[in-house]
């Protein structure tokens, strides 16, 4: 009897919203240099016009996303994990159910995965170790995975290779990343790696492959990079 | 392929095992509780017996050669008899010193340097060590899911025959918490089943005032890291802890090992560099290297006559488990991969 007093109540309240049938919000992950979409193992010419760079792998992960109003939480998705990989187009493409009609001014999101997460054992899915993002030597998630080589002129080759992670105090490396947000279908979640085109290869550091200072530095320096496009 | 021609014997296992039999993890009483959180990973007899297959099964390396057994044998409680340093895949050797395993369940962090944070994630070290199994996770999970053998198991298992990395993850930590040493005859006489000799009581007496702040009873670790005043080898150059927090103060910090079964774990200490457990003991009188990080129980010179030291021997010698070295529960499982006609 309860129920289908409940079930009545419900229909009514969310009378409009039924009548909308509200397809399910996303967020669409979108790497750019500049304007461009970015693709892997394509050259892109640098900033000097004469060296290019190529990138073979972007995978990172996106967890913990929520979405704000007046600084209250309004939507905070169960089980937030993804797995970004730039192979993988259906991996950039984030839906949201049963975030449609509510009234948000702010999305946060975490680049990375949490401390918590991180000490737990063994996962499934997303999180899975098998997935490459979990160092073997050493326990906890890669955080964020970026390999390329930079071309420079006609012969020259530098790899680099950042993995990115740590939980433990103090290089701890997941991000929180909040961004201005209004309600919208399809948010364009853009990662722009414009700052890749500014190479010089005296002071680049061609790898970063544990947690420590430099990895929580550039891990940092990624999440600012991120905007949405409305 | 050794495990193609079991698929009867393995359908028969399958039609007997009836899905996932709950078992619960029995802690010694008077031991302090598990660390390992067994609600992520309820027990059950045919993920214990998948966990050992795993263990013992050279399908983890890359060339089919190198199980966890190879160099965690169970006669050697569990480590690599008679290598100071293990000894993997194609003849390479590491640099460290194959710890015993058991009671696991207490640890709170692994490998000497507390590298692994949670057993489950202990096994996916040595796969994917290019001079241990030299393998990688998701290719031995093709060769699982490639074989009959292992998709019945892990469907007794999970109710699901495809492997995944969890499941693997979790059947073998699954094997490694069930190894457990409780019944040496040290636990008897705490049970008030046996009475140690006096010279193993006076060795008791020695071993409470020298050595059970880092080696605690009852599981005979602390599982805090320590500088034991090793000096440092230099063909190793292992800073030990450090290697993980970068912190200084952790410098030559090695993860303190349990004493059970230490009469079977030979050779000793990180690297293996004493074969004896005499040699031990003339370490902590005489061989102490003073050092910034050096515990501060071991500044002073620790002071043991040759019958104390015979005395604390007797006393160590009471910390085997010769149930626990033998059960065939832990031994290679012959049930599973016998008869199995070479190919
Ligand atoms: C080539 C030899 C080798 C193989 C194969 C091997 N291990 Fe180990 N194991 C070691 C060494 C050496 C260490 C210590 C390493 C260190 O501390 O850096 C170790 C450490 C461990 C520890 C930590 C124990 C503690 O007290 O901290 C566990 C658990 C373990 N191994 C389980 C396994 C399992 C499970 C497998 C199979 C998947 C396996 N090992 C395969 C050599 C090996
Ligand atoms: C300050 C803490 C501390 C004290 C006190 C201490 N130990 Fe240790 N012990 C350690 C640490 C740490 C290791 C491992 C060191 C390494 O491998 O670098 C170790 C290793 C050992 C080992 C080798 C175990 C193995 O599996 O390799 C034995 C045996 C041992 N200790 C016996 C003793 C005895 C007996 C005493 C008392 C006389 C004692 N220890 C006192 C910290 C301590």
């Amino acid at each position: 009897m309860i129920r289908i007093l409940i079930f009545c109540l419900s229909l009514l309240c969310c009378h409009h919203l039924v009548a909308r049938k509200p397809e399910p919000e996303h967020i669409q992950i979108q790497p750019v240099f500049g304007t461009e979409n970015l693709k892997l193992n394509t050259y892109y010419l640098l900033n000097n016009h004469t060296d290019s760079i190529l990138i073979e792998t972007l995978r990172f992960y996106i967890s913990g996303i929520e979405f704000f109003s007046r600084g209250e939480c309004v939507y905070k998705e169960k089980n937030s994990f993804h797995l970004v990989d730039l192979a993988k187009p259906q991996s950039l493409n984030i839906s949201l159910a049963g975030l449609a009609g509510l009234e948000y001014d702010q999305l946060t999101f975490n680049l990375g995965i949490d401390s918590t997460t991180n000490v737990s054992g063994a996962m499934g899915g997303e999180l899975d170790p098998s997935t490459g993002m979990y160092w073997t030597w050493q326990s906890g998630y890669i955080n964020f995975k970026l390999e390329g080589h930079y071309h420079s002129g006609a012969t020259k080759m530098q790899q680099f290779v950042y993995h990115l992670g740590g939980y433990a105090y103090p290089f701890a490396g997941i991000q929180q990343v909040k961004l201005p947000c209004k309600p919208n279908q399809n948010h364009i979640l853009i990662l722009a790696l414009d700052y890749l085109l500014q190479a010089d290869f005296s002071a680049i550091h061609p790898n970063i492959m544990s947690p420590g200072a430099e990895a929580v530095q550039m891990a940092k320096m990624v999440a600012a990079q991120f905007s949405l496009k409305e | 392929m050794i495990h193609v021609p079991l698929k009867l014997a393995v359908i028969c296992f399958g039609l007997a095992a009836c899905r996932s039999n709950s078992s619960s993890f029995e802690k010694p009483a008077e031991w302090p509780e598990p660390v390992y959180d067994f609600s992520k990973n309820p027990l059950s007899t045919e993920k214990t017996t998948l966990g050992r297959a795993l263990f013992y099964d050279p399908i983890l390396s890359a060339d089919n050669t190198i199980s966890c057994a190879s160099c965690h044998s169970p006669y050697n409680a569990f480590t690599h008899g008679d290598h100071n340093v293990s000894h993997g895949i194609g003849d390479s050797t590491g640099t460290r010193n194959s710890p015993p395993l058991m009671n696991l369940a207490w640890h709170t962090s692994f490998m000497w340097n507390g590298a692994i944070n949670h057993l489950d994630m202990q096994a996916l070290a040595p796969i994917n060590h290019p001079d241990e199994m030299g393998e990688n996770t998701a290719h031995v999970l093709q060769k699982l899911n490639a074989s009959n053998f292992y998709r019945q198991l892990f469907y007794n298992a999970f109710g699901d025959s495809t492997a995944t990395g969890e499941n693997l993850l979790k059947a073998i930590a699954q094997f490694m918490v069930s190894l457990v040493s409780a019944n040496s005859k040290y636990d008897q006489v705490k049970r008030n089943q046996a009475s140690f000799t006096a010279q193993e009581q006076n060795g008791y007496a020695l071993f409470t005032q020298h050595c059970n702040k880092c080696h605690t009873e009852p599981l005979f670790s602390n599982f805090r890291f320590e500088n034991n005043g090793l000096p440092i080898d230099s063909s190793f150059n292992d800073y030990g802890r450090m290697q993980i927090t970068q912190d200084p103060q952790d410098s030559l910090k090695f993860k303190v090992p349990t004493l059970r079964n230490i009469e079977f774990s030979f050779p000793y200490m990180h690297d293996g560099r004493f074969k004896t457990i005499s040699e031990v003991l003339n370490h902590y009188t005489s061989g102490i290297k003073e050092s910034s990080t050096l515990s501060p129980l071991l500044l002073n010179p620790m002071v043991l006559s040759s019958n104390e030291k015979v005395d604390l021997l007797a006393f160590l010698l009471t910390l085997s488990d010769r149930e626990f070295l033998f059960n065939p529960a832990f031994a290679y499982p012959k049930e599973l991969f016998l008869p199995a006609p070479k190919d």
